[in-house]
């Protein structure tokens, strides 16, 4: 079983056989917990896809990829405090391509 | 996990406050309508909320009329009439409720009481909902299934209640249910959870009961979990806040939507901030 297996899943929206393949893996290196990442991020379970992302980061510092899509994480959770509605309607809908998965699906394919 | 989604007063129009009170009032004649008098005394402000959102995203057109009640038996008060989608509520909130009793008792803790003055209420929902009580037995169960696991992430433990929430907006929304209103729905379930066990959190410490923010972190208070993981939790929740303006923008409403705003953009933020001091819940301002 290779990543690339895990990356296919995930791209095609089969995110239980993603889940199934990662919790086969025995050794887990820094792309393991991005990956993991990738599948928390799809059940919307940012602060777990969050504490993956860090472990990513903490194993492989140097991987641009894990830092992009740690930004754009965190940029989903910038909230600004009971904003009025015009600044709601003028920033539109940010889909999920535009903040988290341009980093974390580049290269595992169509994602949203 | 009753009483947490409030309004924030000092924001609401005069309109909008009258109005949630008479859909209030609404949502006690629909618990009378479809479980008994009984089922009333269980009448929660989130089922109050369910209901303003629901009927503005159905587009059913509410009636308000001045009406007498059995707590108001002298001066007629402005009423939302409960319509089938109230009575339909009113039956959730008598449902929601049994199961809490339920879980408190399983916890060890008092409510066989007070289940059994619901009883009768949560036979009859069952009887005229039985689609409705069927998605609320499901994911209960699947609830009751986490917590028996003692997960420790809040993500995990939050998200039967949340699916739970989300597939109950299908129900309620059909054809106009979207992406959107099952994330703002998800997301609203989430928090009611996890708001719950974080204002919980020394209580559950105490006691030892499932609470995942206990079994994540292991502080033993909330100054020392606030401390050593506050931006952690911080940031779960402002990606609630986050997906719940999302979902809203993508959501059509049919009537005025400045109350529900209120709510959800101002209301549950507050009550977060509160929560996360450590201040006690107060009961919510009625008069103005």
């Amino acid at each position: 079983m290779t990543y690339s297996e895990i990356e296919q899943c995930i791209g095609e929206g089969q995110i239980a056989k993603a889940q199934k393949l990662l919790d086969e893996f025995r050794d887990r290196d820094a792309e393991w917990h991005y990956l993991q990442a990738c599948v928390y991020y799809k059940r919307n379970w940012l602060g777990e896809c969050k504490k993956h992302l860090e472990e990513a980061i903490r194993l492989d510092g140097e991987n641009a990829k894990y830092r992009e899509a740690y930004e754009k994480l965190n940029a989903r959770a910038e909230y600004e405090n009971a904003p009025d509605r015009e600044t709601e309607q003028k920033k539109g809908r940010m889909g999920c391509c535009e903040t988290f998965c341009y980093g974390i699906c580049d290269g595992i394919g169509s994602c949203c | 996990m009753f009483g947490y989604v409030r309004y924030d007063i000092p924001n609401l129009y005069i309109k909008d406050f009258m109005l949630y009170k008479a859909m209030y009032c609404g949502l006690c004649k629909g618990i009378g309508a479809s479980c008994g008098q009984m089922a009333r005394v269980g009448l929660t402000y989130d089922v109050t909320f369910l209901s303003i959102i629901l009927h503005n995203m159905t587009g059913v057109d509410i009636r308000v009329e001045k009406q007498h009640c059995v707590e108001h038996a002298i001066k007629k008060r402005p009423i939302a009439v409960a319509d089938d989608l109230t009575k339909e509520l009113g039956a959730l909130n008598t449902v929601l409720l049994y199961f809490k009793l339920t879980d408190d008792i399983s916890d060890g803790g008092k409510g066989r009481g007070r289940r059994l003055w619901f009883k009768k209420g949560y036979k009859r929902a069952k009887k005229a909902y039985p689609a409705l009580v069927e998605i609320i037995t499901r994911f209960m169960a699947e609830q009751d299934r986490v917590e028996k696991k003692k997960s420790a992430s809040p993500d995990m433990a939050a998200d039967p209640t949340a699916c739970m929430m989300s597939e109950l907006s299908d129900h309620f929304l059909k054809e106009k249910a979207s992406e959107s209103t099952r994330q703002l729905f998800y997301a609203l379930g989430k928090w009611v959870y996890l708001i719950d066990a974080l204002d919980d959190y020394e209580k559950d410490v105490k006691k030892k009961n499932y609470n995942p923010f206990v079994l994540s972190y292991g502080c033993k208070t909330r100054e020392e979990l606030f401390q050593g993981h506050g931006n952690d939790i911080a940031f779960l929740f402002n990606t609630m806040f986050y997906d719940m303006r999302e979902g809203l923008s993508g959501i059509r409403f049919h009537f005025n939507r400045d109350l529900t705003d209120n709510v959800i953009l101002r209301g549950i933020p507050l009550e977060t901030e509160r929560v996360m001091k450590g201040q006690k819940k107060e009961k919510m301002e009625q008069k103005v």
